[in-house]
């Protein structure tokens, strides 16, 4: 719309037409907006489900490599 | 399914053989403090980013949504929205991926867990600051750069941080090999600490207020800036996703990489490319004709690069595609490499210049940028976390998986939408 132009040059349309004409696609792209956010929502729920209550842990490194940088850190 | 399972650790990590092999060390655990923090804080973010992203485009329908308050005007919350997604969901996320994955495949503890925690903890106050002083009107005016002076530059504190740490790790790594995914983010951290600095040179009006101009004038100063905005899209939402594939994928589908050497090949072709495809941000404008010529053949010769890890990540599949059928978290991965195919592929062609002259300025461009980001970004940003979260806390699946598949198919229809709204409406304005 912003490009078309009349035979004598002038603009076929006013910029506040093509607004107008963007609105239907605008409410659409609301409810894909809408849709992801609550896919999110959806996660922190379930993360929520999984973390709460449950022990956090940092397991240990292990110890032996088949592709060995340095020799390995002696097992206590 | 326990040789399979070998046999993707053995290419995973090499220090962790079979299951008999392995001897724990009472003296070295790994620091998954960190990196639950983020992983919580990816949520977190990603809820308020998005919702910022939904009230803005509500505005675009109704625009009395900004209550005549001017702290709730698109024009201030669209950068919050943009600084939210990208920097706190897409940055948390990586800081998350990058610390699991290099203490992993290394087989060694963090370079430094107090550096590691002031990463943490400056980046939440980096992003707490932008949700403040961006509604308050206080822009640099570069997109996806708006942040002023003074978080700038903890933002630079931060980001050499996390350079030391990450890196120190790689030096003190007990596997000779560095796993390409390692390459990844490494090549992320090193390029947004350059782009970061550059393009953020300014000067501070005064020393106690929060206006800056910056250094450059006139084309030189859109060049810089669009040299760092599409590198932001190269680094920071590319390379850096691309090591989160090349770790999570094969290790939920317990397949090893389809080829390790098509990982390599694309990855210095998708570093060496990026880096010139800015000025097709720049298109009919000021900018010289033969910069923009060139910025638009380096956008097409970087569909190559592109795809390449595109079939890389979905090959990774082979032999394993029934699993598509009934793991969602696999749907994520496969359906955010489509998109990632889909948008690259369409970033190339509006780089063409007859092409731009349809599509700039219009809401096409807002639709591309979403297949990116919601498609590609932060689907496998969803798929990875659901496959790390539970194993942060010492379990092997997430609470519900019923939700896992509910919350595929809501984001899927949500991004389809989406862009295909956006197509119709660029179209339709150009």
């Amino acid at each position: 719309m912003w490009r078309a132009t009349e035979p004598d040059g002038t603009l076929t349309y006013s910029f506040v037409e093509s607004v107008k004409a963007t609105y239907p696609f605008y409410a659409i792209r609301l409810l894909g907006g809408a849709l992801y956010l609550g896919g999110v929502f959806i996660m922190a729920y379930n993360v929520f489900k999984t973390v709460v209550g449950e022990k956090a842990i940092n397991p240990p490194v292990p110890t032996e490599t088949q592709d060995p940088i340095r020799p390995a850190v002696a097992a206590a | 399914m326990a040789s399979a399972q070998a046999t993707v650790a053995g290419t995973l990590e090499p220090t962790s053989t079979t299951a008999s092999s392995v001897k724990a060390s009472t003296t070295e655990t790994f620091n998954y403090k960190v990196v639950r923090q983020f992983a919580i804080m990816t949520v977190v973010w990603g809820v308020v980013g998005m919702a910022v992203g939904v009230l803005i485009a509500a505005q675009m329908m109704w625009p009395a949504l900004n209550f005549d308050t001017p702290w709730l005007t698109f024009g201030r919350l669209r950068p919050l929205h943009t600084n939210a997604v990208i920097f706190a969901f897409g940055g948390c996320a990586l800081f998350a991926a990058s610390y699991y994955v290099v203490q992993r495949t290394s087989q060694v503890r963090l370079f430094s867990d107090k550096l590691a925690a002031f990463t943490f903890w400056g980046w939440q106050a980096v992003i707490v600051g932008a949700v403040i002083t961006l509604p308050m009107g206080f822009t640099s005016s570069k997109e996806y750069a708006e942040l002023e002076w003074p978080i700038d530059i903890l933002i630079t504190l931060i980001w050499v941080a996390y350079a030391i740490v990450f890196f120190g790790t790689i030096v003190k790594r007990r596997v000779k090999h560095i796993y390409v995914a390692n390459w990844f983010f490494g090549s992320y951290i090193l390029t947004i600490a350059v782009l970061h600095i550059v393009n953020n040179l300014e000067l501070p009006v005064s020393l106690l207020g929060w206006k800056s101009y910056s250094i450059y004038a006139g084309v030189q100063d859109a060049m810089t800036q669009w040299w760092y905005g599409h590198n932001a899209v190269g680094f920071f939402l590319t390379t850096s996703f691309l090591g989160m594939m090349y770790y999570f994928i094969p290790k939920q589908a317990e397949r090893p990489i389809y080829s390790y050497r098509l990982s390599i090949v694309h990855f210095w072709a998708l570093a060496f490319t990026y880096m010139w495809a800015g000025p097709h941000h720049l298109m009919y404008t000021s900018l010289p004709d033969w910069t923009q010529s060139l910025g638009m053949v380096f956008s097409l010769i970087l569909l190559a690069p592109s795809w390449g890890g595109m079939i890389n990540g979905i090959m990774t599949l082979s032999g394993a595609w029934y699993k598509l059928r009934t793991d969602p978290i696999l749907k994520f991965m496969v359906v955010s490499l489509s998109f990632y195919g889909m948008s690259t592929f369409e970033g190339s062609m509006m780089s063409i210049r007859t092409v731009n002259a349809l599509s700039h300025y219009t809401d096409w461009t807002i639709g591309h940028v979403h297949s990116g980001a919601l498609g590609w970004v932060a689907m496998i940003t969803f798929g990875s976390m659901y496959y790390l979260i539970p194993r942060l806390w010492g379990k092997d699946q997430m609470w519900s998986k019923r939700l896992v598949e509910v919350h595929f198919w809501v984001a899927t229809i949500g991004v389809v939408l989406y862009i295909a709204a956006m197509w119709i409406a660029g179209v339709m304005q150009g």
